[in-house]
């Protein structure tokens, strides 16, 4: 294998040009400035626009997720006033479907919660028909 | 330098910048387009990387701060332009860059811009296998004969790294020329 030294000889790259290509470049390059400074305008205009699409999209995600908890919260029973719920309990529910409704342990805990007023339940008492009848028991 | 200085303020300023641009087309477009041609190789190719590189030139000259010299700065719009070029039709292909680079070079064969041997076809195959960057070095310092410091600004390496990243090059090249 004989030695090979790429400066000793040196080895041109071989590539050629068409002819007048310089020349003729020169006047191509000129024509496209000329009308490409009009042209530049409207690049930078269509880029702003296709930015300000992106910017409304990430906006109009943002609000809609920040809409999605507050929409599932106004649909939860928390949120619902105990006057109204009580309200609807007292029109829409007799009280025996009430009953119904509370279990045992229900009733216990509202016996333990419930104080009474002693003068309020005297009177109640007085204008109960049945009084005779409790006061036998 | 301070012709410079002056020929960059008849660049930016419109009563002057027509003819300014003409004068730099003038003087560069022969070199940048060897540039170019040593990274695309093929002639058309080259032709469409230039016009983009000096289309982009003159879009960008308001922003050329002459922090760095004017031939440096333009010879990097090149180079990068000529890059991205290989690697976007290299990516339309479904190929890699590399894979793109071998075609051309078999390609050259048929060019009728081209006049090289089979040394030089060889050479060329030979470039081809090395690193990206060791080819720029070499293409610029071997083809187009550029000073060690010139190509530094371009590339933004030191000229110590630069120095030994060319002799690496070249001794892989030799190699690969007595091998094959």
């Amino acid at each position: 294998m004989k030695h090979f030294d790429l400066h000793n000889k040196k080895i041109p790259s071989g590539f050629k040009v068409p002819e007048n290509y310089f020349e003729s470049l020169e006047t191509r390059m000129m024509a496209k400035i000329e009308s490409g400074s009009t042209e530049k305008e409207s690049k930078v205009v269509s880029l702003f626009h296709r930015k300000q699409i992106w910017i409304s999209a990430i906006a109009a995600i943002f609000v809609a997720l920040l809409a999605i908890p507050v929409y599932f919260n106004s649909n939860t029973t928390e949120n619902i006033e105990s006057q109204t719920l009580e309200n609807y309990l007292t029109t829409e529910y007799s009280t025996y479907d009430l009953i119904d409704k509370l279990s045992n342990e229900d009733l216990q805990n509202l016996e333990t919660s419930i104080s009474l007023n002693e003068d309020a339940v005297e009177d109640y008492l007085l204008q109960d028909e049945n009084l005779d009848y409790y006061l036998n028991e | 330098m301070e012709n410079e200085k002056v020929f960059i303020e008849a660049l930016l300023n419109p009563k002057t910048q027509q003819n300014a641009f003409r004068e730099l087309l003038h003087l560069y477009q022969k070199p940048l387009y060897f540039h170019i041609r040593n990274i695309v190789l093929n002639h058309d190719d080259t032709d469409d990387v230039l016009q983009n590189t000096f289309l982009k030139i003159y879009q960008n000259l308001s922003n050329f701060k002459g922090e760095s010299k004017l031939y440096s700065w333009m010879y990097r719009i090149a180079t990068n332009e000529a890059l991205n070029f290989i690697n976007q039709k290299a990516k339309k292909n479904g190929v890699t860059p590399e894979e793109w680079q071998n075609k051309a070079i078999n390609n050259l064969e048929s060019d009728s811009y081209y006049d090289g041997d089979e040394i030089q076809l060889k050479l060329q195959k030979a470039i081809a296998c090395l690193p990206e960057k060791q080819q720029l070095v070499f293409k610029m310092k071997y083809f187009q004969e550029m000073k060690y410091e010139e190509i530094s600004e371009i590339v933004g390496t030191s000229v110590g790294a630069l120095k030994a990243s060319y002799h690496l090059a070249v001794k892989k090249i030799e190699e690969y020329l007595k091998n094959d």
